[in-house]
């Protein structure tokens, strides 16, 4: 059963990139734009500029040609654009060979499902949370501020007792961050 | 238009917020201290820029003010606005040989403040009355002001003159204040409330055609950097001096040093808008700094966002406003943070970052925006910037590192930077 829900939504993650038909010249700028170091396009912007934007952005999430920091922010703008396609999309991310990805790909999913978190949004973060990498980890458990519910305060207690101390911590900082929070 | 442009200068003109039940402010004034907060201790220590060596240690609790002759601050006075969100008119008197004026605005989070006109010495408008009505939506950029200004939450400041165009008149001067809350992305509504302007004029016989610039640096742990391993790790003193030769095209070089230990759990920034943000908790701890500076943060990660707002996105760094709070450190957009963490081909190393970033802080835009979505694009309005030219400072890719001579005067001009005495 576990293999068919991968196999599907392996499936899905394939039928939620549609080819982004873009001219060279939109490309290079949403490049360039990926590129800067202080700005970002809005929704609004995307919008006036792509007939598909979040297409878009999952082509650029995934072309190995931009650089780790232009692929990461084409992943974070895609919490611009939250739909059930968005989510399975980064889910596959996580097999993404670079850490880095994996890492934006989980939070981005945290910060742009959470207050809607469904049973898949947590498979994610649970999936991210058993990754080799350390980092991957603790952004997992980072986006989790950003998760409503008991079943994200669960986690992140249980893991702020996790034996790696790095990781222990930043469990409890988003422990702290949420309840600050919600006493605001 | 202007939402098309609103979008791009959203991040490094309107992040930062205040939350004024925490924040203390420490307001700089005719070189004294006014000191109305309890500060913290800091691990702290201070070095001159030029001979690298240690000159003393402080506590947050002894603020140094390194005498400056140069600045007069010609108007201090709480405001009120009403419920259509103007205070004033206000007036104050310019002296002869003022070379610049900055005025800040600092108020409760999560309002914002502009101008909504200026009017130099001699009458001519350096903001447009009106010009709030002619810009749609939510007033965020004067376009068509002789004087450039943006608006801002929790703290505002407006400089004259950033451009070649506008000269400081001897004279009385007069301005008003229009204080809103957004409405979404792009809808305003006028609000009442208190808030404190300071007006600080630069006084010298010409134009400075150099200027040191003091710094404080603050350290999160990130990337192993604090402030006992900052003074002497190589690869960040290469940055430093780095910046000090990008800066030295204009005459303005880096001076007193200081090296704090940030407080508390800001090694990533996740949100940078609304009250409370993890950023203007951040800029609050300014507040402790050790001396009168131009502060500047060192965090692992940083990315935008509001709490509760889906979107967000990745930065390098970001300026509390362009140009940032003058004669005040504490408050919730006083100063400039930047990214540590090197990710995978990161597209410009720190040095350019902290430049760009500092250079917003001391009222340099972008030299040109992006047109992201079709549109006007939009340039500064300085005529020996060339325009999408990446090898500049102030290019919104921070990628470059040549400054113009208009660029010099707006950093020479703002008061941050000092006269050092011959």
């Amino acid at each position: 059963m576990k293999k068919l829900q991968i196999l599907c939504v392996l499936l899905l993650s394939v039928m939620a990139v549609p080819a982004a038909a873009q001219s060279p010249a939109e490309m290079t700028h949403l490049k360039s734009s990926l590129a800067s170091i202080d700005t970002l396009p809005t929704k609004a912007a995307l919008d006036a500029a792509f007939e598909s934007p979040a297409a878009v952005l999952m082509t650029a999430a995934r072309d190995a040609n931009l650089s780790g920091y232009e692929r990461k922010r084409a992943i974070s703008l895609l919490s611009l654009y939250p739909s059930p396609q968005a989510q399975v999309f980064l889910g596959s991310l996580l097999s993404d060979p670079v850490a880095e990805i994996r890492s934006m790909a989980v939070y981005t999913v945290a910060r742009s499902f959470g207050q809607i978190a469904s049973d898949q949004t947590f498979e994610i973060i649970e999936t991210a949370l058993r990754d080799p990498d350390q980092d991957v980890k603790i952004w997992a458990l980072r986006g989790l501020r950003w998760v409503a519910g008991p079943r994200a305060e669960r986690l992140l207690i249980e893991w702020q007792t996790n034996s790696d101390p790095n990781v222990a911590k930043v469990a409890k900082s988003a422990t702290s961050k949420r309840l600050r929070a919600s006493t605001r | 238009m202007l939402r098309k442009l609103l979008p791009l200068l959203m991040i490094v003109g309107s992040v930062a917020c205040g939350d004024d039940s925490e924040e203390a402010i420490v307001i700089i004034s005719d070189n004294n201290q006014t000191n109305n907060q309890t500060n913290n201790s800091t691990s702290n220590q201070t070095t001159n820029q030029s001979n690298n060596q240690t000159n003393n240690s402080t506590t947050g609790n002894n603020l140094v003010v390194i005498p400056r002759p140069e600045l007069v601050t010609l108007l201090e006075q709480d405001i009120a606005t009403v419920e259509n969100g103007v205070a004033g008119p206000f007036q104050f008197e310019v002296p002869a040989n003022t070379q610049s004026v900055v005025i800040t605005i600092v108020g409760d989070s999560p309002t914002q403040y502009t101008l909504r006109h200026w009017d130099n010495g001699d009458g001519t408008p350096l903001v447009n009355i009106g010009w709030l009505n002619n810009d749609q939506g939510a007033p965020s950029l004067c376009l068509n002001c002789a004087q450039r200004v943006t608006s801002s939450e929790a703290a505002f400041a407006g400089m004259a003159p950033t451009n070649p165009v506008v000269s400081v008149k001897a004279g009385t001067h007069e301005f008003s204040v229009f204080s809103f809350k957004m409405l979404g992305l792009f809808n305003q509504t006028p609000v009442a409330g208190l808030a404190r302007v300071i007006v600080t004029a630069k006084i010298l016989p010409a134009p400075p055609i150099d200027g040191v610039l003091d710094v404080n640096l603050w350290f999160s742990g990130a990337e192993g950097l604090t402030a006992a391993t900052a003074p002497t790790d190589t690869a960040f003193q290469d940055t430093l001096k780095n910046v000090d030769t990008v800066y030295a095209q204009v005459g303005v070089k880096l001076g007193r040093v200081t090296y704090n230990d940030i407080e508390g759990d800001f090694n990533v920034i996740e949100n940078v808008i609304g009250a409370g943000s993890d950023l203007a908790g951040l800029f609050a701890q300014s507040a402790n700094a050790p001396q009168d500076a131009v502060n500047v943060f060192f965090v692992e990660d940083l990315l935008t966002g509001a709490a509760g707002s889906q979107g967000f996105g990745i930065l390098l760094g970001v300026s509390g406003g362009i140009p940032g709070p003058t004669g005040i450190i504490g408050t919730g957009r006083s100063g400039v943070v930047l990214a540590l963490k090197r990710s995978v081909q990161a597209p410009t190393p720190l040095y350019k970052v902290f430049a760009h970033e500092v250079g917003h802080f001391l009222g340099l835009y972008h030299t040109s925006e992006q047109n992201f979505g079709g549109g006007q694009q939009l340039h500064d309005q300085l005529p020996d910037t060339p325009e999408n030219d990446p090898t500049m400072v102030m290019h919104n890719s921070g990628n470059g590192d040549k400054l113009s001579a208009s660029q010099g005067n707006t950093m020479r001009l703002n008061p941050w930077v000092r006269q050092e005495a011959k």
